[in-house]
C-alpha cells in the first residue's frame, strides 16, 4: 500500500555535489579532523555555583544554629543562644525585665564567657547580690554542655548565690512554649514534683528566689544542704533531680 | 570525534535519508544543504556508541527531524510558506513521482514525518512514536488521517 510513496521517495537522492560540500564543510570545521572535543569548563560553572551556594548555606546554618542555651534567671529571665563555635547568636528575655535587659545588651557574636560576664555585670544583677542567680545550661551536645557548665562554674565561683546546673535539651521547646526560660521551667518542674498543685501561670510571675524558697520549704528535711549548687544540681531530669545530694534549690548562703 | 572514514561511510549510507527528510520539511536547496551539513557535523562530534545499524539510522532520522524543526523555529526566518516554492523542489523528478511527492509536501507538517517514516522507512506506529516523541495513539491518528488526505489528493486506494 505504500508502493507509490516508496517509489516516489526512492527517486530522491543526495547529490554528489551536496555530499562533497558536506565533506569539505566538516573537514574545515574540524580543522582536518584534528579538533578534539575540549572539555568545556564553562559547563561546570552552574555546578560550581551550586556547590558554593550549598557550602555558604551550610556555613550560615551551622553558624546560626544554636546548639546550647544558657538560661540566666533572677527576676530578669534571660536566655543566650550559643552556637557550636561558642558564640552568642541570640539573646531573648522571658519576662518584661528580661526583655528590657535583652534589648540593651550588645553581646551577639561574642564568646559566651565574655557575654555572660557582661550580663552579670548589669545592674539588674549586681543590685540583687542577695538573691539567687540561677544559670542553667541546656545543650544538644553533651560535651559542649559539660564544657560550658564547667566554664560558668569557674567564672561564677566568686559570686554569691549563684546556682549553676544542667537542664535537659528536650525540655527547651516545652519551656519556650510555656513562655519560660529553660532554667525557670526546670525549676517549675522540680517545684511541681513537690507540689502538684502549682501551675505554670503561678510560676510565670514568681521570681527565682520565690521558687527556690518554695522548693526548699517543700523538700524533705533530711536532704543535706549544700553551700553552692555548682553544677551538680538538678541534672535536668524533669522535676525529680532535686533529690540529688547537692541538688537543692533555694537560697544558699556562703559562709 | 569520529574519523574521516566514518564520516564518509555515514554520508554514503544515510545521505539519501537525510536529504529526503530535509525535503519533507524544507523549502529550498540552500536550507537543505545547511541542514545536511549540520546533521553530519553533529555526527562527527557525537560520542554516542551505536548498538546497531538500525540504531544509527534511527539516530540520523531523529536528529535530522529535530534540526529541521529548530531551523524552522528560528525567529529570524520567515514563517510564510509558499507551496509553489515547496513543490518546485520536485520539478526535476518524473511526473509519476512528482505527483505523489507534491501531495505529501502539501500535507500539514505534522503528517509529513509520519508518512515518510511509515510508508517509506517502514517504521511501525510504536517506533515512530519513539522517534518523534509523540504518543503512540497520536501517531495512529496521524497515520489514518494522512492516508485519508493522500487518497483524496491522489485518488484511488493504491498508495
Amino acid at each position: 500500500m505504500s508502493n507509490r510513496i516508496q517509489r516516489a521517495f526512492q527517486s530522491i537522492h543526495a547529490e554528489e555535489s551536496l555530499k562533497d560540500s558536506t565533506r569539505n564543510f566538516i573537514f574545515h570545521k574540524t580543522n582536518g579532523y584534528r579538533n578534539h572535543i575540549r572539555f568545556q569548563f564553562s559547563r561546570l560553572i552552574p555546578v560550581v555555583a551550586c556547590i558554593i551556594l550549598l557550602i555558604v548555606l551550610g556555613c550560615y546554618q551551622s553558624f546560626f544554629t544554636s546548639t546550647s542555651i544558657i538560661s540566666i534567671d533572677i527576676n530578669p529571665s534571660l536566655e543566650l543562644g550559643i552556637n557550636r563555635f561558642e558564640k552568642v547568636i541570640w539573646v531573648k528575655g522571658y519576662n518584661p525585665e528580661g526583655e528590657l535587659l535583652a534589648d540593651s545588651l550588645e553581646i551577639n557574636y561574642l564568646n559566651y564567657q565574655d557575654a555572660l560576664e557582661q550580663v552579670l555585670s548589669q545592674e539588674e544583677f549586681t543590685s540583687k547580690q542577695n538573691e539567687p542567680v540561677s544559670i542553667a545550661v541546656a545543650s544538644s551536645n553533651q560535651s559542649q554542655q559539660e564544657e560550658i557548665l564547667s566554664q560558668i562554674q569557674s567564672c561564677t565561683v566568686e559570686r554569691k548565690n549563684t546556682f549553676c546546673y544542667s537542664a535537659q535539651w528536650d525540655n527547651v521547646s516545652e519551656a519556650h512554649a510555656s513562655g519560660l526560660s529553660c532554667g525557670k521551667y526546670q525549676a517549675f518542674l522540680i517545684l511541681k514534683s513537690l507540689d502538684p498543685t502549682v501551675t505554670l501561670e503561678q510560676v510565670q510571675t514568681m521570681t527565682m528566689q520565690q521558687i527556690h524558697s518554695q522548693i526548699q520549704s517543700l523538700s524533705p528535711s533530711d536532704q543535706p544542704q549544700n553551700s553552692h549548687g555548682t553544677g551538680n544540681g538538678h541534672k535536668g531530669n524533669a522535676g525529680h533531680s532535686g533529690t540529688q545530694n547537692n541538688g537543692q534549690h533555694g537560697k544558699r548562703e556562703r559562709e | 570525534m569520529r574519523s574521516e572514514q566514518q564520516v564518509n561511510q555515514a554520508i554514503e549510507r544515510y545521505g539519501d535519508t537525510v536529504k529526503r527528510i530535509c525535503m519533507v520539511h524544507l523549502k529550498n536547496s540552500t536550507d537543505t544543504e545547511d541542514i545536511f551539513q549540520t546533521v553530519f557535523l553533529k555526527y562527527v562530534l557525537s560520542s554516542i556508541v551505536f548498538e546497531s545499524e538500525e540504531h544509527e539510522r534511527a539516530w540520523f532520522i531523529r536528529i535530522t527531524i529535530n534540526v529541521c524543526k529548530d531551523f524552522l523555529k528560528n525567529f529570524f526566518r520567515s514563517h510564510t510558506v509558499s507551496i509553489e516554492e515547496a513543490i518546485g523542489q520536485t520539478d526535476h523528478l518524473p511526473l509519476e513521482h512528482r505527483e505523489v511527492l507534491d501531495a505529501v509536501l502539501s500535507l500539514p507538517a505534522k503528517y509529513r514525518d509520519v508518512v515518510y517514516l511509515h510508508y517509506y522507512e517502514g517504521y511501525t506506529a510504536p517506533q515512530i512514536s519513539r522517534i518523534l516523541g509523540k504518543n503512540v495513539n497520536t501517531v495512529y491518528t496521524l497515520m489514518t488521517r494522512s492516508k485519508q488526505l493522500l487518497r483524496e489528493r491522489l485518488g484511488g486506494d493504491e498508495l
